[in-house]
């Protein structure tokens, strides 16, 4: 059913007209002569205030007029004025000179013979040169690196393990996992989302690891795409994903250009994209999300346990709350008599039933995180303060919720700030308020089926075909290695099978550098 | 749409048909710790005494919502049955009463004797009763029983209860689970038994916990001895000596400290059963039944003057400790052929061992029991003399 457009107003006629020239539709090219390749340009770039223009006479024999144009701030002024600027004016180079290209001392230069190539070019911070007489204008990449360096990630910090972190440049953060998979192998296909913002996006794969069906899949899915515009590689990342719907993120996010080249070496997919540290990692299932790149730096028993600790303290975030309600307001004969005796006590005067002091402190708690997260840092110290006096203790001595509540609330935030996956354990955050209004009005048999619902979505949820729970909902054992235990490093001679479709041997089994050394009987 | 709404709704409606009713705040709720039961004594329904944990904080309220002192509160109610003894309470307590956690069902002298089938159908009918409560039965009312002020802990039920783990150390009392009673009561091969409770009045009344109160400790509870029943009626009182005896025979075993006179000292044995092996055979027409003891024992005192570490001296405390404990284990014997009742489990073995003649005896087994020959054989093994070995000079 389409509903009737609205007649366009005049100023969104003119933009939609003028995007669509730019895209290429009219194709134009540049001519012999300056002044109309120059007006075709202007006329383009009209009102885009950071263009910059500079004129000048190249000294050849006859004299040749040629115009610059680039964009403010983005590119080095010194590499224009010695590399482009002066050999074209100096009068002994230009009169020897045969083409372009060959006096102008850029690393990168490109023959655009087309106008509408060519402001695109110029958007992209390349300077833009066009000299009278020539058919061809030139792009010559002057970019000038106006970033911040790279530093070590804020969201995924480790004890142990490389510090660099991804920055807001592709190109950067290209070279970051390029570093780290140093082989021809490593391929990386780059693609321009959104119509206005030209977003650029680089899909880097495996070449011979990396299943081709999800390699083809997300190809597929990112051509799909037709938006305006991609700001963050999350705004990409819900275009993208399987099931949109589905509180549970299916794709995964790092800042850790270590985390990428692990995941490659596995056979994932990495969609890194411009203006964003986040870098998509798919296909990723849901143990992945409770998995840390410092696991495999740290010796094995240490990340085992570690692992462990996490998958109860999911259980907790989710649960913890639910189980509380459940358990006291109908299942008190579960509790061991002293335990319940002394909740009775801690309980005495409260006035609200359990799961109304519940979702008190779970709100209050929830409002004191963002709280937190959205205010300068300074302040945030304040908030903090203040939270904890008001939930910890006032509220106690106020009698308005009970000690245990506290401990409750307190385990349970805690115990969701253990889950590496930030994605993942927001959504675990927020399951838990149906999980509490369960509790409270079916007892722990509300608590079971909202389990089972939860169960029966999770595995039916797919991420770039792979299903959610592998390999512990199709079950594959040998991938158990490295679910909840984290084996030994020259264990794991084999990549996730449900990834790594075919080429699954990391290294031969038997290799003599992965295996402990065999005991030579004595002679 | 339409169908997206159906679907929900009959979800909404499932939901609510078999989700758990109905919700009870902690704050709301009453736990009873104890109940005892007697005789109505003004007609011929039962009177049920509870120590109900109330919610409210006693005293004045110094501490805030948070930890307040405990606070028991100890009711009677009479019925014509033991359910409506517990509806009349109800009207009384303005709490719900929640009886999961009843794990102490304490039943009066007069009851037990009359016969506590009745107490037992309840108990196993409702759903609020746990099968591992432990059924004990006290001399006197257990109302009045209920009534004493604990010595040590903050209750009576914690008190109790603490009594009762004690008994893997002294074996003088023995403790016995609503299931375990209920089985040997359907068993025609045993008699059940239950533990003993009654009160004493301590020679020196210890003030009472706390330290400000001047209030004297009048009576304090002890757990000592076995009830015996035949059937569901209370027949007899055993010993702490006798329910040593019984522990042993019916391989539950224990600790126990042995005095033995021995050149003009005593020496204290802690001695512990290891293995229990019963047979029965018959002997001219009549069941025999033969009793195996090992146990082993350590010496925990003795202030003498001769050195213990003697293979020829430690041989002869063996014999010694193996003849005192057969002095205990055929008292205990004979108090069962006394009373007539077969609490030792001697038809259980006589059913294992001569299944044949256990189908013939089995009618009138409560008339041969007293008649059947018990032979002990006990092995005691001394491990070693103690932390040192020379005495003292």
């Amino acid at each position: 059913m389409h509903r009737p457009r609205k007649p366009l107003k005049l100023w969104e006629k003119k933009a939609q007209d003028l995007e669509k020239q730019v895209q290429g539709q009219p194709k134009v090219t540049f001519t012999d002569d300056l002044q109309t390749n120059c007006a075709a340009i202007d006329q383009i770039v009209k009102g885009c205030g950071d263009i910059s223009v500079r004129d000048f006479t190249i000294p050849s024999d006859p004299p040749r007029s040629a115009r610059l144009y680039l964009l403010k701030g983005m590119v080095d002024k010194d590499m224009i004025n010695e590399s482009i600027i002066a050999p074209l004016t100096s009068p002994t180079k230009a009169k020897t000179f045969t083409a372009i290209p060959d006096i102008i001392s850029a690393y990168k230069i490109s023959e655009v013979k087309d106008i509408n190539q060519g402001v695109t070019k110029l958007f992209q911070a390349l300077v833009l040169l066009i000299v009278h007489g020539s058919p061809t204008a030139w792009a010559i990449n002057t970019r000038a690196a106006r970033l911040r360096g790279v530093e070590e990630p804020e969201t995924q910090a480790v004890v142990r393990g490389p510090r660099d972190g991804f920055i807001e440049d592709l190109e950067t953060n290209i070279s970051l996992v390029r570093k780290r998979i140093k082989t021809p192998t490593l391929k990386i296909t780059f693609v321009s989302v959104g119509n206005l913002t030209q977003t650029n996006v680089a899909v880097l794969h495996m070449e011979g690891i990396a299943d081709p069906k999800v390699l083809k899949e997300v190809h597929t899915r990112l051509d799909k795409i037709n938006i305006d515009g991609i700001i963050d590689s999350g705004q990409l990342e819900q275009l993208i994903e399987d099931n949109t719907i589905s509180p549970f993120p299916q794709i995964a996010n790092t800042e850790r250009p270590d985390g990428v080249a692990a995941a490659l070496l596995e056979g994932r997919i990495a969609i890194l994209v411009d203006n964003t540290p986040f870098t998509l990692i798919v296909p990723t299932v849901m143990t992945d999300m409770l998995q840390a790149s410092e696991d495999y730096y740290e010796r094995f028993h240490f990340s085992t346990a570690i692992r462990l600790l996490r998958y109860i303290m999911f259980a907790l975030a989710l649960l913890g709350p639910a189980m509380y309600i459940a358990i006291t307001t109908y299942h008190h004969e579960l509790v061991p008599t002293p335990l319940l005796v002394s909740l009775i006590a801690t309980r005495v005067g409260i006035p609200f039933p359990a799961i109304v002091e519940a979702l008190m402190m779970e709100l209050a708690f929830e409002a004191l995180r963002e709280a937190g997260v959205r205010l300068p840092k300074p302040v945030g110290q304040a908030v903090s303060i203040v939270g904890a006096l008001v939930i910890g203790q006032a509220a106690v001595q106020a009698g308005l919720v009970s000690p245990i509540m506290v401990i409750v609330v307190a385990g349970t935030g805690i115990a969701s700030f253990t889950i590496p996956g930030f994605n993942v354990a927001i959504s675990i955050r927020l399951l838990r308020f149906p999980f509490m209004i369960l509790a409270s009005i079916l007892g722990l048999y509300g608590v079971n089926l909202g389990l089972s619902i939860l169960l029966i979505h999770l595995v039916s949820l797919r991420s770039f075909g792979v299903p959610y729970l592998s390999p512990i909902a199709p079950i594959t054992l040998y991938d158990w290695k490295d679910v909840v235990l984290r084996g030994p490093t020259w264990w794991m001679y084999r990549r996730p099978s449900f990834i790594a479709k075919g080429n699954v041997h990391r290294q031969q089994p038997g290799a003599s550098s992965l295996q402990p050394p065999v005991k030579e009987k004595n002679k | 749409m339409k169908r997206i709404i159906s679907v929900i709704m009959t979800a909404l409606i499932i939901l609510g048909v078999p989700g758990c009713w109905d919700i009870q705040e902690l704050n709301e709720i009453g736990l009873v710790l104890l109940i005892g039961i007697d005789n109505d004594p003004k007609g011929d329904g039962f009177e049920v005494t509870v120590h109900v944990q109330t919610p409210l904080p006693s005293g004045t309220q110094e501490e805030g919502g948070s930890g307040g002192k405990q606070n028991v509160w100890i009711a009677s109610s009479r019925g014509q049955t033991i359910m409506d003894a517990y509806r009349n309470l109800r009207g009384r307590a303005g709490f719900r009463l929640s009886f999961h956690h009843a794990r102490l069902i304490v039943i009066g002298e007069d009851l037990a004797r009359k016969g506590i089938k009745p107490v037992l159908d309840h108990m196993l009918r409702t759903r609020e009763i746990r099968l591992n409560s432990m059924l004990l039965i006290c001399q006197g009312p257990a109302k009045e029983f209920l009534q004493i002020k604990p010595e040590l802990s903050e209750s009576l039920h914690d008190e109790v209860q603490g009594l009762l783990q004690n008994e893997d150390v002294w074996s003088k009392s023995h403790s016995v689970q609503l299931l375990e009673f209920v089985q040997d009561l359907l068993d025609p091969g045993v008699q059940p038994v239950a533990a003993r409770l009654f009160s004493i009045k301590p020679e020196n009344p210890p003030q009472a916990p706390g330290g400000e109160s001047t209030e004297v400790v009048k009576e304090v509870a002890v757990a000592q001895g076995l009830a015996v029943f035949n059937d569901d009626q209370l027949v007899g009182w055993l010993t702490g000596t006798e329910t040593i005896g019984f522990r042993y025979i019916t391989s539950v075993g224990g600790e126990m400290i042995m005095v033995i006179p021995w050149h003009n000292a005593r020496v204290s044995l802690q001695v512990r059963m290891i293995s229990c092996n019963k047979t029965a055979s018959f002997k001219a027409g009549r069941p025999t039944f033969k009793i195996n003891i090992f146990v082993t024992g350590i010496i925990v005192e003795y202030a003498g003057y001769i050195d213990l570490a003697d293979g020829e001296i430690i041989k002869e405390l063996e014999r010694l400790a193996g003849d005192q404990l057969a002095n205990i284990l055929s008292s205990t014997d004979q108090k069962a052929k006394e009373l007539g009742v077969d609490f030792l489990d001697y038809g259980g073995i006589l059913s294992r061992n001569q299944p044949k003649q256990w189908t013939e005896l089995n009618k009138k087994w409560r008339e041969t029991f007293p008649t059947v020959d018990t032979v002990f054989d006990i092995r005691v093994s001394l491990v070693h003399p103690g932390v040192i070995v020379e005495p003292l000079p």
